[in-house]
């Protein structure tokens, strides 16, 4: 009963914390403000339903919905802060749908053991899914083609999008789960077919130069295959190999090499090539140990301030020893996936919370490393946080995996010790 | 499924290790840059810093050098001063780099208050006012240094006191009128050329390859050289100065009398590693960071990609792809001047909050450059060369001084006359000054940057410092 307890305070801070800023924001004009207050209501309720009324139906892992709650609570009312027009309620409305995406993945996963039959339907599908940017360039915008545009404005400016690698991302996540947890196939089997598939994404996202994202596939890849095969040789080499093809893109892509001379010394080009980073820089700056206060600072000259430099922004108003917290937070969801991951009695469900927390993991640290300075800079999102309704659903989706592996862990953990076999009981005892 | 629990837990460790970095190396980076981070033209809160009258800018004898009347940036009235200070404290529009306007914004502007000073201020209805900035910098003294170089002449000058590093006077030239702004003027005439802008430092550059000598090689001082003019290095000749030779002489001789080869063989002898260790103690190769402004590193050449002898045997007397700025090579003469120890060198005197008290701000040792023996042997000698060698006219009687001059060729074209340079200090605990002068393209550093720099020092010893 502890462990309940536990996320109920949890749950309630986070209340405390969303109508506390919603407040701030409703009161902070002449008028009241009646979007804020709304949102104020909706957050709360949403949170409590997800921390009470789901976990009693196994839907949901307390804990872990409570933390994503948190980061998405602060990120529709700091998106809401910054821009009152479209920006903070369309991340309200890409919240929503996002718990949607949780729901129906928590369910997919709870109902599903294997997903054999659909192997190369999933692969298809992201292969079609990740080409169809690099067929015509009309998919092309801002040097990259990771984008599908929805709807654009007369200038051409895209106004809605969807990006189908954020999308692939769970298929990845599933496919290498579902391959390398299958004990039908061999060893040798089971490794060339991971990679290969690996290989096929990251080299297809790499040709839509977006080389962030590859990264993220890579690292995401290369964690689930050396948990599936459980020999320290392929991460080792993995390693390597990662490293040579970090090299040749960096001697082909101008982009990476100006990433990489930004971040040696980003005042040099500060008008220029350095300007996002000089302006991150100087937003946190600003910001200081506390913070200038919500609502105030400059976020607006911070380019990108909604999407890639979030961080930025949430430090610059609310100060460094606040965005520590934060990154904490996607710290204590991390640990609570690869517990799952431990504790979990089926390869499968181990493998796709592994994936899953590893890929959030490896996101926040490429995004929030790159806009202090302290890796190159990659245009991937901060999750929960950042403006855009794919990376919102995907990540959504993701915890919506871990919560219906952890109802699986739970199930199997009552049934075993509801068995009355000896043997069983020591097997469940050992895990 | 044992062995795939280990590996999770492994992938684990990994992962948090990447968060734990970013936890040490983010507080760490804004503790440590977070100023400078701030500190830029760039920063829309000093662009625009909205309802705030910005705080007066004064030096050391309370000249009001910058203040604000009417919502307006207004300056010193006397021409010469508006002139020489120009550079130190940089334009309203910050086309300047990190000028004070800039670099102390956050006194200016009235951010360095604490918690509950804040909240005051934003429930009181006066316009915030930021705090008065008192320099270390005499207006008159500087306006006078920057009146002695040639008319038209590009350079710059830096008077710093040794024993507690605060800067007298600091002043690049050409220059502009505060009062007429800085806009349509070239980045040429904007930059801070004392602090901003990197030369090769030529014959200044040996108290460095001395000291090198002393630390690494036992018995330096009782070393003779025969200098015979020329010195043949692989592809090129090291030759003297207007083609003189000197003869057997000690390394200190061969110190007062600025004689290349001697430097270069001593430079071939100690080698790029070794020079280097010395020269990064001055601050070469290193990222420096100090309070009140900012430097453009010096560059030895220890990662050239043409690491050949004829570079190194260059690099011994500050030429080659030796590099340097006035202000650095100031501070090494401070440091020779001061035992060896490097004071930081401090533009800010004190921070005044209106209705309140100063914030105190003492003067703290940058580094120890080198033994206090050693910077006994250097001083000696450029002792020496004022009595009785290339700096002689840096004499002032009644005084005892010491310097170094350096002609440094810019140009294989013997036609092109050399910048002219030189470093010195007066050896008195009374009067603790040290000087770098600078001139592009002036000629000898011993008839041309020397004078000026003697000139400097009566004019700073009559106005009592």
């Amino acid at each position: 009963m502890r462990r309940w307890d536990l996320s109920q305070r949890l749950t309630a801070l986070v209340i405390a914390f969303i109508v506390s800023v919603g407040a701030l924001l409703m009161l902070r004009m002449q008028e009241p403000d009646i979007k804020a207050a709304l949102l104020i209501v909706a957050l709360a309720t949403s949170t409590l339903v997800c921390a009470l009324a789901l976990p009693r139906w196994g839907l949901v892992d307390p804990f872990l919905v409570t933390l994503m709650n948190f980061l998405c609570s602060l990120g529709v009312l700091f998106q809401y802060s910054l821009n009152q027009t479209m920006g903070g309620l369309s991340h309200a409305w890409f919240y929503l749908a996002g718990m949607l995406a949780l729901l129906v993945a928590s369910f997919v996963i709870r109902l599903t053991h294997s997903f054999k039959r659909y192997r190369l339907a999933l692969f298809i599908g992201a292969i079609a899914l990740l080409g169809v940017t690099l067929t015509h360039p009309v998919f092309r915008y801002n040097g990259s083609s990771s984008w599908i545009p929805l709807r654009r404005s007369s200038e051409g400016v895209m106004l809605m999008s969807i990006q189908p690698s954020e999308f692939v991302k769970l298929i990845l996540i599933v496919l290498l789960a579902d391959i390398l947890s299958d004990q039908t196939i061999g060893r040798a089997k089971r490794l060339l077919m991971s990679v290969c598939i690996s290989i096929a994404f990251v080299g297809l996202i790499c040709l839509q130069n977006d080389f962030g994202t590859a990264l993220l596939y890579f690292l995401t890849a290369l964690c689930l295959i050396y948990i599936g095969l459980s020999d320290i040789r392929i991460l080792i080499s993995g390693c390597a190999a990662g490293v040579g093809a970090a090299l040749v893109i960096y001697r082909i892509s101008t982009t990476v090499q100006d990433r990489v001379r930004v971040l040696i010394d980003p005042f040099k080009e500060a008008a220029d090539k350095g300007f996002q980073l000089v302006q991150s820089l100087i937003a946190i700056a600003n910001g200081g140990t506390t913070g200038m206060g919500l609502g105030l600072g400059r976020a607006g000259t911070i380019p990108l301030y909604d999407t890639d430099f979030v961080f930025s922004a949430i430090c610059e108003q609310f100060g460094i020893v606040f965005g520590l917290c934060v990154m904490f937070i996607y710290v204590l969801m991390f640990m609570r996936g690869m517990r799952m991951a431990a504790r979990a009695t089926r390869r499968f469900h181990a493998l796709l919370a592994a994936g899953c927390s590893s890929m959030l993991a490896v996101q926040t640290f490429v995004i929030i490393g790159g806009v202090i300075k302290m890796i190159p800079l990659t245009g991937v999102t901060l999750p929960f946080l950042s403006l855009g309704g794919s990376s919102m659903i995907s990540c959504m989706a993701q915890i919506g995996i871990l919560c219906g592996v952890h109802a699986c862990v739970e199930r199997d953990f009552a049934r075993s010790r509801r068995a009355v076999e000896p043997i069983a009981l020591r097997e469940g005892l050992s895990v | 499924m044992k062995q795939l629990r280990k590996s999770v837990r492994v992938t684990t460790a990994i992962l948090a290790l990447m968060f734990i970095s970013i936890g040490i190396y983010f507080p760490y980076s804004v503790y440590f840059f977070g100023g400078r981070w701030f500190a830029r033209q760039y920063n829309p809160l000093i662009k625009y810093p909205g309802a705030v009258i910005r705080g007066d800018i004064l030096d050391r004898k309370q000249t009001v050098l910058a203040t604000t009347v009417d919502g307006n940036r207004a300056y010193a009235a006397d021409e010469s001063i508006r002139l020489a200070v120009a550079h130190v404290l940089g334009d309203e529009a910050r086309n300047v780099k990190s000028g004070v306007e800039t670099f102390m914004a956050s006194y200016l502007l009235g951010l360095n208050t604490n918690f509950i000073t804040k909240i005051a201020q934003a429930f009181s209805i006066e316009p915030r006012r930021g705090d008065d900035v008192f320099l270390t910098i005499d207006a008159e003294l500087t306006a006078y240094i920057a009146g002695l170089f040639p008319s038209g002449a590009k350079g710059a000058a830096v008077m710093i006191d040794y024993s507690t590093g605060q800067i007298r006077a600091l002043t690049s030239l050409p220059s502009f009128d505060l009062t007429r702004g800085a806009s349509g003027l070239t980045g040429d005439v904007l930059l801070n050329r004392a602090t901003g802008r990197l030369y090769a430092p030529g014959s200044v550059f040996k108290v460095i390859t001395y000291a090198a000598a002393l630390e690494n090689i036992p018995n330096a001082a009782e070393l003779e050289f025969m200098c015979t003019g020329f010195l043949p290095v692989e592809n090129s000749t090291i030759v003297e100065a207007g083609g003189a030779t000197h003869g057997l002489v000690d390394i200190r001789r061969a110190f007062e009398l600025s004689c290349n080869t001697t430097f270069s063989a001593l430079a071939l002898d100690l080698n790029y590693n070794n020079i280097e260790k010395t020269a990064r103690a001055f601050g070469f190769n290193e990222k420096t960071l100090f309070r009140d402004l900012m430097m453009e590193d010096g560059i030895y050449p220890v990662s050239h990609p043409d690491r050949g002898l004829d570079n190194l045997a260059q690099s011994g007397i500050g030429q080659g792809s030796v590099q340097t700025t006035p202000l650095q090579m100031a501070l090494a003469a401070c440091a020779i001047a001061n035992g060896g120890v490097m004071m930081e060198p401090r533009l800010l005197w004190f921070a005044k909050q209106p209705n309140q008290g100063n914030f105190p701000l003492g003067s703290s040792i940058y580094k120890r450059v080198m033994s206090s023996q050693n910077a006994a042997i250097i001083k000696d000698a450029m002792i020496g060369a004022v009595q009785d060698g290339t700096a002689s006219r840096f004499a002032i009687p009644g005084y005892v001084v010491g310097g170094k001059t350096g002609s440094a060729e810019t140009s294989e074209d013997k036609s092109v006359p050399t910048h002219s340079w030189f470093i010195g200090f007066i050896d008195d605990m009374n009067h603790p000054l040290a000087i770098c002068v600078l001139v592009e393209n002036g000629g000898a550093g011993s008839l041309v940057a020397a004078p000026i720099a003697q000139q400097a020092m009566v004019e700073a010893l009559r106005l009592g410092y």
